[in-house]
């Protein structure tokens, strides 16, 4: 439950949004399916909610 | 862009395979479990980032991650609560912080509470002394 009450303020700016430059690197399709950001568009990206990174070494 | 300490000639987005490039929100100031409106997604702070082999891969050098590691800018992993659209110059704000846990995703925490010094794990093993900026 989110029910604790900010008590500070916290702010930052994206500069830019992208599919990571190590995106070449990755070579597996489920590492693939796993990637963060979905359908890059000029700099517009939708967010989907599957998981949180395409590390390997992190499951999703 | 914190990470433009390490003097390296980097490109200003997605240079270490983030997804956002953000100014400010630096790791010192994150917590686990925050919460961010961000654009009009909501994501979720769900553990720091580690960087790894591909770094190295990416940049040919096998330090790289533990130069990343050393400038205490590696990152973190957000959990999608909202799906919905993000783009450049979308501001990124703390919408809920759990004051409880109050740990930040600033690396060496699990160095110190754990033992483990992950950047090194993927050093060859002759050069697992190896030190950066240290």
């Amino acid at each position: 439950m989110l029910g604790s009450p900010i008590v500070e303020s916290l702010s930052g700016t994206i500069l830019a949004v992208s599919v990571g430059a190590v995106s070449e690197l990755v070579t597996t399709r489920r590492q693939i399916e796993s990637a963060f950001v979905k359908t890059p568009t000029e700099g517009r990206v939708w967010l989907g909610a599957a998981s949180v990174s395409n590390c390997p070494m992190r499951p999703p | 862009m914190a990470w433009r300490s390490l003097g390296l000639e980097l490109p200003d987005a997605a240079a270490l395979g983030e997804n956002f490039t953000v100014a400010g929100l630096l790791e010192t100031e994150v917590h686990l479990g925050d919460v961010f409106d961000v654009g009009t997604a909501v994501v979720q702070v769900c553990q720091p980032r580690t960087p790894c082999y591909k770094l190295a891969a990416r940049f040919g050098r096998k330090d790289m991650p533990v130069l990343v590691q050393d400038t205490g800018y590696t990152g973190y992993l957000l959990r999608v609560l909202t799906e919905d659209v993000v783009e450049a110059d979308d501001d990124m704000v703390l919408a809920h912080r759990d004051n409880y846990h109050a740990v930040t995703v600033a690396p060496g925490w699990s160095e110190a509470e754990l033992g483990i010094d992950t950047a090194r794990l993927f050093l060859p093993p002759d050069d697992q002394s190896h030190n950066v900026g240290a």
